[in-house]
C-alpha cells in the first residue's frame, strides 16, 4: 500500500484500492493516488529519466502487480506491421534566454485547460561532494515547500487549484512542477521564482532536523521494507567504481546526520541560479503576457557562477552474478549492462533494442520465455542519464525453473540482435516510441516533460521542432545491430538471480557473488 | 596471501579512498538578490472558468447498449469506455474471487490468436486497449486518435467480445496465478475493507485456495458481457454521426444471451474489530490506519464525506500533514481515501509510522477526527480543501482516458453524471456546516476502526480507547 513504487522523491502514499474496481474517485482524495505501474511508460516523458533505471524493475515485480495484472493492458505492436502514421497536431513551442542565463520554453495552446509549469534544475544526487551524501535529496524537501516569503510554497498552490504537482530528485537533476487553470499560472511562476531565489534564506538547522525524520522515513518505505529495496543498490555497486557519482543509489544516513543548513544554501548557491535551470511552461496561456511575467519573477535573479565537473576516469564492469534471497517474492533474474549516455546515437539504438526485444507483449524475449513456460513476465529498458545509462532487462519466473536457463535466453536473443537486427522489429519499435511520444502530448504536464528532455539532449524547440517525432529516425538497423553487439555482451554484464525466501529482509539480501567471465 | 591478492586489496581500497569527482561547491557568499515588493505575496487568485464538458448525447442500440458521448472539440484523441455493469454478487460470486481470477485469465484476450489479431488492430488502429472484470462492475477501453475511430471500435469489439479463452491459455495463467495467489500477503487496504464488510460484497474473500474452472470463467464472462447492462462512454472530439455508425457497425450484432438481474445490495453494516493488527515482524515501519464506513455516492453527504478525507491529510501538504510529518517526525508516506460503492462508502487514512511513533500518529489522528465533529474548522480551510478536491477533479477530467473513467465510475453507482461532469458546483455547494454533520453522522468514535500491520511489539495501543486489539485471520 504504502510502498512508493517510484524512485521520485516527494510524492507520499500511492494508494491502491483493493482488489477488483473498487469505485475510487481518485479526485475525492488525494490527486496522487495513481496505479501507475500499469500505465505504458511513454518514450521521452522525462519520468522515464526520473523514475531510476531499478524502478522498473520494482514495478514490474512486486506480487501485487500480477494482481493488478488482472487489468489487461495491451499496448504491443504486431510482430510485421508498423502503425499507420497519424499526423501530430500542430503545437507551437518555442525557446527563450533571459539574459541571467534562465532557459525558457513555452508551448501555448488555447484548447487545453491547465496550464503546466516545470522547473529543471541540472544538479542531483550525482553532485553531491563525499561526506554530503542525500543533500540533494535534502535540498528538495527543504525548498519545496518554504521560502523567505511563504510559509508554504505547496498550500499556496493548492489554494490556487493546483493539481499533479511536487517535485523529485535524480542522479542528474531536480524537478518541481505542478498544473493550475490558466487564470492562476501567476502563482505557479511566482512560487518558482521563489524557490529559486528565496529558499536558501528559510533554510534553518531545526527545519532540517524535521526534515531528516521525514527523509529517513521515507527511506524505509522506499528501501527498507520495499520487496526488493536493496537491489539498485546491489547494482550500481557492480555496475560502477566506488567512486562513480552513480555508485551509490540512496543516501547515506551517517551523511545525512551531518549535513548542516550551511551545506544546504552551499548547494542552492552553486546549482539553484537561472544558468543551470530550465522553466517549461505548457498549455492555456497568452504568450506575451506570460512571458513578460516570467521576466518579471525570475528576470532580476543574478545568473550564478557555471561549476565545472571534473571529467570522469575511464571505468569498466567485471561480468558478475549476484544471489539475492528476498521473501513474498517470484524467483526473478535481472541483467544489467552500462551503456552510453543519453541522446547519444548508440542511447537511442538501445532504447529501440529495449523495445523490441522485451518492452511490449509481443516479441522475442517474450515468445522465448513467456510462451515457453520460463517466465510469466519480461521487461525491457534503456534508463537513459547523463554520465552513463543502463540498459536493463528483468524477467519474473514461473516457479521451478532454472534462473540459468533464463539469463541464457534472454542472452540468447540479444546476440540474435547483434548478429544481425531484424529491420521489421526495429520499424516496429520506432513506431511503438513516436506513438508513445505522441501520447505524453495529450496531457499539459507531458508537454512540459517533453520540452524539457528533448531541450536536455538539444533535440528542443527551434526550426525543425518536432516533439521528438523523429527523434528514431536516424536509428537504422545497423546502427541497432552494431549498438547491441558492442554494449550488450555477456563480457561486461551484471545478472542479478534472485530466489524466495521466506525469512529474508523484505528488502533483499546478497547471498553470493560469482565471478560471470564467459 | 598471495601477491597477486595483496595488489587486488590494494586496488580496491585505493579505489575506495578516491574522492567523487563533483564540482565544488560555491562557498563563497550570495550575491545579492533583489526582493521587490511583488514577490512579498502570491499573485490575487483569479476566479476560474471551468472547463465543463456538456451534457451527453444519449442514445440506445436496439440490443440494450446505451452509448454516452461527451464531446470534447479541442481535443486529438479520444477514449471509449465499455462498462458492463453487474457486479460479482450479481453474478453469484459476492466475494469477488471468481471475477477478479477471470478478468486475470482474459487479460491478454485469453488466447494467443486473439492476442495476434487484436494485436495487429492495435497497430491498425494506433489505439491502446485495456480490460477488467473486478468485484463491482467490469469494463474494457479503448484509447486512441481521433482519427480511427472506427479501427478503436472495432478493437474494442475484438478484444472484448470476439475473446476466448483457450485450454492452453488458462493452464499458463491459472498457473501463475495460483503462485501469485499462494505467496502474496493482503494489503492493509484489503484487511480493512475484511474489517468493515468481512468476506461479502465490498469485503475481502482472498485470493482463492483453488483458480476458477474453465467453463466457469467462460460462464462468468459470458454472463457479465450483455448489451442489455452495457454502457459505452465516449469522449474526445468525435463526430455523433460517425460515432453512431461506428457503434452500430461494431456493437449492433452483439446478441444477449440473458440479461443477469440486478441483486440489490442492503447496505453494509460494520462488523469486525474496533482494534485490529495484522503482524508483519519484517517491517520496519508500521502501517495505521483510521477508518470508517461512510454514506452512499446518492447521498446528500456524499460531498461533504469526500471533503472530510481531504481534511484529514487528502495530500502531502495539508495542516495534518504538517502535525505528522514535521511535529511528530512520525511519517513520510501518508494519505487520505475515500471509496464509493453502490451502497455505501468508506473513508481511510493511513501512513506508514516510524515504528514508536505509530501510535502517537493514530492517536493525532482520532484528534483531528474530534476536532473535525466539534466544529473546529475555518472557512479558509473548508475553502482550501474545495479548492484541493477541485484540483483533483481537473487533474482527472484532463485526459479522456480519466473523464471516460470518471464517467463510467458515476454509471456503475448509479449516480447523477453532473456529479463528476460539474464537480466544482458540487464542491462549492457544501459548507462548514455540512462538513461537521458529515463528522458527527459517520466518524463518531464508536464508528472508526484503527488498524495497524507491522511488528506489534513496539505498539503500546492499550490507551487509544479502542478495546484490546485483534488480530485478523484474513482469508486466503
Amino acid at each position: 500500500l504504502l510502498q512508493a513504487k517510484e524512485r521520485g522523491r516527494s510524492p507520499r502514499a500511492k494508494a491502491n484500492p483493493p482488489s477488483g474496481n473498487a469505485h475510487s474517485l481518485a479526485w475525492h482524495a488525494s490527486s496522487l493516488c495513481r496505479t501507475r505501474f500499469l500505465d505504458a511508460a511513454p518514450a521521452l516523458d522525462v519520468r522515464s529519466i526520473l523514475v531510476g533505471w531499478s524502478g522498473s524493475l520494482r514495478q514490474r515485480l512486486g506480487p501485487w502487480i500480477l494482481a493488478a495484472a488482472a487489468l489487461g493492458v495491451l499496448v504491443w505492436g504486431a510482430r510485421r506491421a508498423t502503425a499507420d502514421v497519424v499526423p501530430l497536431p500542430e503545437l507551437p513551442a518555442e525557446k527563450v534566454v533571459l539574459p541571467n542565463g534562465l532557459t525558457v520554453l513555452l508551448a501555448p495552446d488555447s484548447r487545453t485547460h491547465l496550464a503546466s509549469v516545470l522547473v529543471s534544475y541540472a544538479a542531483g544526487t550525482a553532485d553531491e561532494p563525499d561526506g554530503l551524501r542525500g543533500l540533494a535529496h535534502m535540498v528538495e524537501h527543504l525548498t519545496a515547500p518554504r521560502t523567505k516569503h511563504s510559509r508554504s510554497l505547496m498550500k499556496e498552490l493548492e489554494r490556487a487549484g493546483a493539481c499533479h504537482f511536487n517535485a523529485r530528485t535524480s542522479f542528474d537533476g531536480t524537478y518541481y512542477f505542478e498544473s493550475l487553470p490558466p487564470e492562476r499560472l501567476a502563482t505557479a511562476l511566482w512560487a518558482e521564482s521563489e524557490r529559486m531565489g528565496y529558499a536558501a534564506d528559510a533554510v534553518t538547522d531545526e527545519r532540517l532536523e524535521a526534515e531528516r525524520h521525514a527523509i529517513e522515513n521515507e527511506d524505509r518505505d522506499r528501501h527498507t521494507d520495499s520487496l526488493l529495496g536493496s537491489y539498485e543498490e546491489l547494482a550500481a555497486s557492480a555496475l560502477y567504481p566506488p567512486w562513480h557519482p552513480y555508485a551509490r543509489a540512496s543516501e547515506s544516513r551517517d551523511d545525512l546526520g551531518g549535513i548542516r543548513a550551511a551545506d544546504v544554501r552551499a548547494f542552492m548557491r552553486t546549482w539553484y541560479v537561472p544558468s543551470n535551470a530550465t522553466l517549461a511552461v505548457a498549455g492555456a496561456f497568452d504568450r506575451d503576457a506570460t512571458l513578460a511575467t516570467i521576466e518579471r519573477y525570475f528576470g532580476t535573479l543574478p545568473a550564478g557562477g557555471s561549476p565545472k565537473r571534473p571529467a570522469l576516469k575511464e571505468s569498466t564492469v567485471a561480468p558478475v552474478k549476484l544471489l539475492v534471497a528476498a521473501p513474498e517474492f517470484f524467483p526473478m533474474v535481472s541483467l544489467a549492462w552500462r551503456t552510453p549516455v543519453i541522446g547519444s546515437p548508440d542511447d537511442r539504438a538501445l532504447d529501440l533494442i529495449a523495445t523490441a526485444v522485451a518492452r511490449e507483449e509481443n516479441n522475442p524475449v517474450n515468445r522465448a520465455l513467456v510462451a515457453t513456460g520460463l517466465a510469466s513476465s519480461v521487461f525491457a529498458r534503456e534508463v537513459s542519464a547523463r554520465l552513463s545509462s543502463v540498459f536493463i532487462v528483468t524477467a519474473t519466473l514461473e516457479l521451478g525453473v532454472d534462473p540459468n536457463r533464463v539469463i541464457q535466453a534472454i542472452q540468447g536473443v540479444l546476440d540474435a540482435v547483434a548478429r544481425g537486427a531484424d529491420p521489421q522489429e526495429v520499424a516496429r519499435a520506432r513506431s511503438i516510441r513516436e506513438r508513445s511520444a505522441q501520447a505524453a502530448l495529450e496531457t499539459t504536464w507531458g508537454r512540459a516533460s517533453q520540452l524539457v528532455l528533448l531541450d536536455a539532449v538539444e533535440a528542443g524547440p527551434g526550426p525543425r521542432f518536432d516533439w521528438g517525432q523523429t527523434f528514431y529516425q536516424s536509428v537504422d538497423t545497423a546502427a541497432v545491430t552494431r549498438a547491441a553487439a558492442r554494449w550488450l555482451g555477456r563480457s561486461h554484464r551484471v545478472a542479478t538471480i534472485v530466489s524466495v525466501r521466506r525469512a529474508a529482509p523484505i528488502r533483499g539480501v546478497l547471498t553470493g557473488r560469482e565471478d560471470d567471465a564467459p | 596471501m598471495t601477491r597477486p591478492f595483496l595488489v587486488a586489496c590494494l586496488v580496491s581500497f585505493s579505489a575506495c579512498l578516491a574522492p567523487r569527482p563533483v564540482a565544488p561547491l560555491a562557498n563563497a557568499s550570495a550575491p545579492a538578490v533583489p526582493d521587490e515588493a511583488f514577490r512579498a505575496a502570491p499573485p490575487p487568485r483569479l476566479p476560474v472558468a471551468e472547463r465543463i464538458d456538456a451534457p451527453p448525447r444519449e442514445w440506445n442500440l436496439d440490443n440494450g447498449l446505451r452509448v454516452l458521448l461527451f464531446e470534447r472539440p479541442g481535443s486529438d484523441v479520444f477514449s471509449a469506455r465499455l462498462i458492463f455493469n453487474r457486479s460479482a454478487t450479481d453474478l453469484g460470486d459476492p466475494g469477488g474471487v471468481r471475477m477478479t481470477q477471470m478478468s486475470y485469465l482474459y487479460a491478454r484476450t485469453g488466447s494467443e490468436a486473439g492476442f495476434e489479431r487484436t494485436s495487429n488492430e492495435i497497430v491498425r488502429s494506433g489505439a491502446t486497449w485495456k480490460w477488467q472484470a473486478g468485484r463491482f462492475f467490469g469494463w474494457s477501453q479503448v484509447k486512441g486518435p481521433a482519427q480511427s475511430l472506427e479501427a478503436s471500435l472495432a478493437l474494442l469489439r475484438t478484444a472484448t467480445l470476439d475473446a476466448d479463452l483457450t485450454v492452453e491459455e488458462y493452464e499458463r495463467r491459472a498457473k501463475s496465478w495460483m503462485a501469485f495467489a499462494t505467496t502474496s500477503t493482503p494489503s492493509p487496504l484489503e484487511a480493512e475493507s475484511f474489517v468493515l464488510f468481512g468476506e461479502g460484497p465490498y469485503g475481502f474473500a482472498g485470493r482463492g485456495t483453488t483458480m476458477v474452472s474453465l467453463a466457469q470463467a467462460k460462464a462468468l464472462h459470458a454472463s457479465l458481457l450483455q448489451p442489455a447492462h452495457s454502457t459505452l462512454v465516449v469522449v474526445g472530439n468525435v463526430d455523433p454521426e460517425r460515432l453512431k455508425a461506428g457503434v452500430a457497425r461494431s456493437f449492433a450484432a452483439w446478441r444477449s444471451s440473458g440479461a443477469v438481474t440486478r441483486t440489490e445490495e442492503p447496505r453494509p453494516r460494520r462488523q469486525g474489530a474496533r482494534l485490529a493488527f495484522v503482524p508483519r515482524l519484517a517491517k520496519t515501519q508500521i502501517i495505521g490506519s483510521v477508518f470508517a464506513l461512510g454514506p452512499g455516492p446518492t447521498s446528500e453527504d456524499a460531498t461533504a464525506f469526500a471533503l472530510l478525507a481531504q481534511l484529514l491529510g487528502g495530500t502531502p501538504f495539508s495542516e495534518f500533514e504538517e502535525t505528522l510529518r514535521e511535529d511528530l517526525g512520525a511519517a513520510y508516506s501518508f494519505g487520505s481515501q475515500v471509496f464509493f460503492f453502490r451502497n455505501a462508502s468508506w473513508l481511510t487514512t493511513f501512513a506508514s509510522y516510524q515504528q514508536d511513533k505509530a501510535v502517537d500518529g493514530v492517536e493525532a489522528t482520532l484528534s483531528a477526527i474530534r476536532n473535525l465533529r466539534a466544529g473546529k474548522v475555518t472557512d479558509d480551510e473548508v475553502d482550501m480543501v474545495r479548492e484541493r478536491a477541485a484540483g483533483g477533479w481537473r487533474e482527472g477530467m484532463a485526459t479522456v482516458e480519466g473523464a471516460a473513467a470518471l464517467y463510467g465510475s458515476a454509471v456503475a453507482l448509479d449516480t447523477n453524471l453532473d456529479w463528476i461532469r460539474d464537480y466544482p458546483s458540487c464542491l462549492r455547494a457544501v459548507q462548514k456546516a455540512d462538513i461537521e454533520r458529515a463528522a458527527n453522522s459517520y466518524l463518531s468514535d464508536r464508528a472508526l476502526h484503527v488498524l495497524f500491520v507491522g511488528d506489534l511489539r513496539w505498539l503500546r495501543a492499550e490507551n487509544l480507547g479502542f478495546g484490546g486489539p485483534t488480530e485478523l485471520k484474513l482469508p486466503e
